[in-house]
């Protein structure tokens, strides 16, 4: 799964930010994960402690904060959230929609300590 | 003790153990995919650079991509230069089939990742991709999910759908299904003997994906081909007349 992928780039960059923190041992991550992201939250969860093996953040906690598919209609500006990942406005039924959350895929927070 | 009631609280270093425990909070709103997206980015711009369509096809293992690619290969490689590379987790097997059609076939094993990314397909261009090609045809690694994840810096990602995989697909794979420009609808030579619905399969990707152009193909009669020909040409000549008639690269050459 791809999400091991995704895992050991969230290593990558906590190991990046790390260096300005000489000696500070990270105790959480906290992600968005967004419904269209593509990435599975259980699935993350699974494969980040093994990323994390033998790395700065080996045992630090991992938050994942999932975010729903909001709609923006692009012809009745009605604003709401997709329901079944149906991404039609549920308002007018157009489908010239433009989607202003769901995407996410990001680190939000580090808590270091 | 303190000076007023008398305690003995007084002097104590009520949060010292919370100073030496003290986390702090790194506000770092990093994209998870950052390293990715920056080589898509580069890759996007060198493809642009050499006016040349690169097309990202995807689908779950079976559905006809590899046929698909002899089929479009025969079609146009007399008339374009083509370029493909082939993403496997193992074996030469799709890159030896397509060679028959093309010489500029590469395979791109993966070994253990289930997808190819923006970095194994730098790594070939300007070495195994020319920079005189007019298209890149890039086969995805046979998955519904975790090629979507990964952008390429493709011109426009393909989805394939093969009527034996049945109606609803694209609502249980909603990532893949929103992000291409097309959905071929393969295998259409079988419908006869399938319990598939036409019209349940459209509504099914038209959820997902409202705008996206549905083709209907079958490869084995050759049905509908003409189809999708006409609209990978149309994207051809939409990308070579993007910043005049002249291409980039005979400019560079003169």
């Amino acid at each position: 799964m791809h999400e091991l992928s995704i895992a050991q780039n969230i290593v990558e960059i906590a190991t990046q930010e790390l260096h300005q923190w000489k000696g500070a041992k990270v105790c959480s991550i906290s992600i968005e994960l967004g419904e269209f992201s593509g990435v599975v939250k259980e699935c993350l969860e699974f494969a980040f402690p093994e990323a994390c093996k033998g790395s700065v953040l080996e045992g630090c906690a991992l938050e994942v904060y999932c975010v729903d598919t909001v709609l923006r209609c692009l012809k009745c500006f009605n604003v709401d959230k997709a329901i079944d990942s149906s991404l039609l406005c549920r308002k007018c039924g157009s489908v010239q929609v433009e989607m202003i959350h769901g995407k996410e895929l990001k680190i939000t927070n580090m808590e270091i300590e | 003790m303190c000076g007023d009631c008398g305690c003995e609280q007084a002097n104590t270093k009520y949060f010292e153990e919370e100073l030496n425990k003290a986390t702090k909070t790194l506000h770092l709103e990093r994209n998870i995919l950052e390293k990715n997206d920056r080589i898509a980015h580069q890759n996007y711009h060198w493809f642009e650079d050499q006016r040349m369509l690169a097309l990202n096809i995807m689908s779950s293992p079976g559905s006809g991509k590899t046929s698909l690619l002899e089929k479009t290969l025969a079609a146009l490689n007399t008339r374009y230069k083509i370029s493909v590379l082939v993403g496997d987790q193992q074996s030469e097997n799709d890159a030896n089939r397509l060679r028959a059609f093309s010489s500029a076939v590469k395979q791109i094993i993966t070994h253990s990742s289930c997808h190819l990314d923006a970095d194994m397909i730098k790594r070939e261009l300007d070495t195994y991709v020319s920079p005189n090609a007019d298209v890149l045809f890039i086969e995805n690694v046979g998955n519904l999910v975790c090629p979507a994840a990964f952008d390429l810096g493709e011109s426009a990602k393909i989805a394939l759908l093969s009527t034996t995989e049945g109606e609803d697909k694209p609502i249980k794979y909603p990532v893949l299904f929103n992000k291409a420009s097309a959905v071929l609808l393969t295998k259409t030579d079988l419908i006869p003997y399938l319990d598939w619905n036409e019209e349940i399969c459209i509504q099914a990707i038209r959820k997902v994906n409202p705008t996206a152009k549905i083709i209907k193909v079958s490869t084995k009669t050759g049905k509908g081909m003409a189809d999708w020909i006409d609209y990978v040409e149309l994207l051809i000549s939409m990308k070579q007349k993007q910043l005049g008639c002249v291409k980039h690269r005979e400019v560079h050459f003169e």
